[in-house]
């Protein structure tokens, strides 16, 4: 079952399933999600995001490497 | 269930009647209940479930419409009669019973909306009903060697429902009549105990509440929705309010999947915007809703918009 988080900002309500948004920086999700508040996407966004975009540019690195 | 026809083994049953034995109560409410599933298979509420609370309230919510149990709650003026028997007469005055008398079940619901009429109005399938008394007792035909509780089997098409509008010194009606099968009879009828249920009352278990979902826009991996219900009036409408990435699916009709939204988010006043997965451009998706109600006095919600292409 989906992992819904619910925010309430001002009239509107804003459902989000955590499993499929996954870790990923303010950026990144500011990127995907235009349409929701900064202080929300703050909050989904992974505290170090040095760390996640570091996550992310190492993926097809490691996969490279599993390949070979 | 017993066969009113082969109840004669010959002899006048036993008439001892111990203390305890509580006959039904005031009808309060019913369910219908369609007789035959699409699957071929009958409908009936398993009384031997280890639970009994979720068992009914699965039936009331059941992602299966041809297996639901439709809750009709709040009845006024319950009125079940039964015409006299035939009789045959030879000429000396001999009468010789044909038949039992027809037996009609009439009811109203008070000041309600046409809308609500539209979706009582009708029944155009062939059903049955459980009757709910004001103690929460249920009344069908039980089988006792499967622990099988059916409904009753009515002629649906003596199904009649007509609306009276409010007077000066009346409320608006919705009057609700029909037969029963004659090869039904009182006879054949088992209470199910209201003390059966722990945690949920059928008195308090309403029905699934229909949803009108437009698509209002669409882009590629989001589409912006209305939720209403069929209820309130031209141009404002009753919404739903309840959306969320839980009960919201994006249907793929081309490639047969469902997709989980990734978000959900409520505008207000029942608009959504709902963005998922981008699907392959072109193909045709539908937005769902199946939010079935978890206990008493909440109530279910369903729909299914229009198709359209993802871009």
């Amino acid at each position: 079952m989906a992992r819904a988080i619910t925010f309430n900002v001002g009239t509107k309500t804003y459902h989000v399933d955590k499993a499929k948004i996954g870790k990923k920086s303010f950026s990144q999700l500011k990127k995907e999600l235009p349409h929701f508040p900064d202080e929300i996407l703050k909050e989904l966004s992974t505290p170090d995001s040095k760390v996640e975009e570091k996550e992310v540019e190492e993926k097809p690195t490691k996969k490279k490497t599993t390949k070979k | 269930m017993a066969n009113k026809c082969v109840t004669c083994s010959g002899y006048i049953k036993n008439t001892g009647l111990p203390s305890g034995d509580k006959p039904f109560g005031r009808i309060v409410g019913m369910y219908f209940v369609p007789l035959v599933a699409d699957d071929g298979t009958a409908n009936f509420l398993n009384v031997g479930a280890a639970n009994l609370n979720t068992e009914l309230l699965g039936l009331i919510n059941h992602a299966d419409p041809s297996k639901r149990w439709y809750p009709m709650l709040g009845l006024n003026n319950v009125a079940p009669t039964q015409e006299d028997a035939v009789f045959e007469t030879d000429d000396a005055g001999n009468r010789f019973k044909v038949r039992d008398g027809l037996q009609t079940m009439t009811y109203q619901f008070w000041n309600v909306s046409h809308a609500y009429f539209r979706q009582v109005a009708t029944a155009c399938v062939n059903f049955g009903i459980v009757l709910i008394d004001e103690c929460g007792n249920l009344l069908g035909e039980f089988d006792d060697a499967n622990d099988r509780l059916y409904p009753r089997a009515v002629n649906h098409n003596s199904f009649n429902g007509v609306y009276t509008n409010a007077t000066a010194s009346e409320t608006s009606k919705v009057t609700i009549t029909f037969d029963y099968k004659l090869t039904t009879s009182d006879a054949d009828q088992y209470m199910l105990g209201a003390t059966s249920f722990t945690t949920v009352s059928p008195l308090y278990l309403n029905g699934m509440v229909d949803l009108a979902i437009k698509v209002v826009s669409s882009a590629s991996g989001s589409v912006d929705v209305q939720m209403d219900t069929p209820f309130g009036t031209i141009g404002a409408p009753i919404s739903w309010l309840g959306g969320s990435t839980t009960n919201i699916t994006v249907v793929n009709h081309t490639a047969s999947t469902q997709v989980t939204p990734t978000t959900v988010v409520h505008n207000g006043n029942g608009s959504y915007t709902v963005t998922f997965t981008a699907q392959t451009a072109a193909d045709d998706l539908s937005l769902m809703v199946f939010s079935p109600a978890t206990g008493n006095n909440e109530f279910g919600y369903e729909g299914e918009s229009a198709t359209w292409q993802e871009q």
